[in-house]
């Protein structure tokens, strides 16, 4: 169970997301494990890595979505707990309140309770068939001038 | 043999590497051969040290070979040995710059040096560094009879990759066909039919640009330009019966006791070997249904991303950036699967037809 303040942040060490149209794609860059989530499930990823806490969370879900808080509150920590079990995310120990803007009031949504997709084929597909390697990011400043190579 | 100089530095390391290549070079000076290539469009000068490695690097990349006379400035410098042939072992102590992160990667050791300027990769039979301020590549292969039938359809691993990852050139698990002088993408995961169908298309009269893995560079206007990195493919058998007209491409001295066929397709259709055209669709292959529908950027994007950048060394987030941006700016398909690839083929030809 996590508590009402807690708050995380992306395993920027591990994985690689992306928002679009919607759908939140996150992708293990180790095991090729790849993800996604829509609607209500995509909302708590991006307030999630955001720096938001649980309780800001739910209120968020609860503003956007037909849901009572109650159920809001068990799928998220529902989905916090798959979501930190599969490494996507870490707990996080920034203290200070994450400002934003306060979204002008919404029409709610009709809401389905966050579905994490788990996409585990890229295991298989690497043992059947050896990848190019799979490289680390170096990070090598810029040259000083464009030699030649000779 | 002259003894070569004790290095502690990455850079003296290099150096000393560097001087065996030479070693090599005056020990065997017949077997020394000097060949340039465009890779993205930029010059190369490969030099081997032995016939049998020569002959064996130089296939995969024969498309891409530039006419004389050779460029004054490449861009890229790749000097290689085979150490059997040129009786030259490789010097002790340099399977790593040693000062630098490590990694197991694909079997071999994958090492960097401080602040990043050198790489290394050690597999064994193998041993490569880059020295990427002065954009060169160092490799001693044991014997070109070592090499894997995956190192014969992909030279260089790792540090090629390194090289290319430097000049923004992001090497994607994709196919690449053009035709109408517009490139059609072809990605989806290992067993999606990606293979087939770009080979679908080359038979059919398309250019093509690989099968399997491809350069993609995003341009200062947004456009994504393909660009062939080998013209070589491996199939199984059942996949060569497919298309019997690549049976003259099969190269058939490699010794793995192996189900798939080595294929040089610039022996078969050089014509229609292309090197670099704008992305103008994303075609994503996929099994049962009988059709073609348009695709959201997110199918798109979970279609492309994952094998892009688990196995083909994509640069991580700033490789998830990249393709987000390339299903952004270029309309996706799925086409579904007929019985038949080359009616497959057809359908990407009509997509390419669309008007832009």
């Amino acid at each position: 169970m996590f508590t009402p303040d807690s708050r995380f942040r992306l395993n920027e060490a591990e994985i690689a997301a992306k928002t679009m149209d919607g759908e939140a794609i996150m992708i293990n860059l180790s095991n090729g494990i790849y993800y996604s989530i829509v609607e209500a499930g995509e909302l708590v990823w991006r307030l999630l890595i955001e720096g938001r806490t649980v309780e800001q969370i739910a209120r968020e879900v609860v503003r956007r979505y037909d849901v009572m808080t109650t159920q809001a509150e068990e799928d998220i920590q529902t989905l916090l707990a798959q979501l930190v079990e599969e490494r996507l995310v870490l707990a996080s120990d920034h203290s200070a309140p994450v400002s934003g803007a306060v979204s002008a009031d919404v029409e709610r949504s009709l809401y389905a309770r966050p579905q994490l997709n788990i996409y585990r084929d890229m295991g298989d597909l690497l043992a059947l068939d050896p990848p190019m390697p799979s490289l680390p990011e170096i990070p090598w400043k810029e040259k000083s001038g464009s030699q030649p190579s000779e | 043999m002259t003894t070569l100089p004790v290095a502690t530095t990455a850079e003296q390391r290099f150096g000393v590497f560097r001087a065996a290549f030479e070693q090599a070079k005056r020990a065997l000076p017949k077997a020394h051969r000097q060949t340039h290539y465009e890779f993205a469009g930029l010059p190369v000068r490969l030099s081997v040290v032995g016939s049998k490695l020569a002959e064996r690097v130089e296939i995969p990349f024969a498309h891409l070979r530039m006419a004389d006379p050779p460029p004054l400035h490449p861009t890229l410098t790749i000097e290689l040995w085979d150490g059997s042939e040129a009786q030259a072992p490789v010097p002790a102590g340099l399977n790593e710059p040693a000062d630098g992160g490590k990694w197991m990667v694909d079997g071999g050791l994958l090492s960097s040096s401080k602040g990043g300027r050198f790489i290394s990769y050690w597999r064994g039979h193998s041993l490569m560094w880059l020295d990427r301020d002065t954009d060169r590549i160092i490799g001693w292969i044991e014997s070109a009879d070592q090499l894997t039938l995956y190192e014969r359809t992909k030279p260089l691993p790792a540090v090629l990759a390194q090289w290319y990852r430097d000049r923004r050139v992001q090497i994607v698990h994709a196919g690449l066909v053009a035709k109408y002088g517009k490139g059609a993408l072809i990605a989806g995961p290992n067993g999606a039919g990606k293979s087939t169908l770009t080979l679908a298309c080359l038979c059919a009269g398309f250019e093509s640009l690989g099968d399997d893995h491809v350069g993609l560079e995003m341009t200062g206007d947004g456009t994504f330009v393909g660009h062939s990195l080998y013209n070589t493919t491996r199939l199984e058998l059942q996949q060569v019966r497919l298309f019997p007209q690549l049976v003259p491409g099969t190269v058939r001295d490699h010794h793995e006791p192996n189900e798939k066929e080595l294929i040089m397709l610039a022996k078969v259709f050089p014509e229609r070997l292309r090197r670099s055209i704008a992305t103008d669709v994303l075609v994503m292959p996929r099994r049962p249904q009988s059709s073609t529908q348009p695709a959201s950027k997110a199918e798109a994007l979970l279609r492309v991303a994952p094998s892009s950048l688990v196995m083909a060394m994509g640069p991580g987030q700033r490789g998830l950036d990249t393709l987000a941006r390339l299903v952004d700016r270029v309309p996706a398909y799925w086409l579904n699967w007929d019985r038949d690839p080359h009616e497959m083929a057809q359908r990407v030809g009509d997509l390419l037809a669309m008007p832009t």
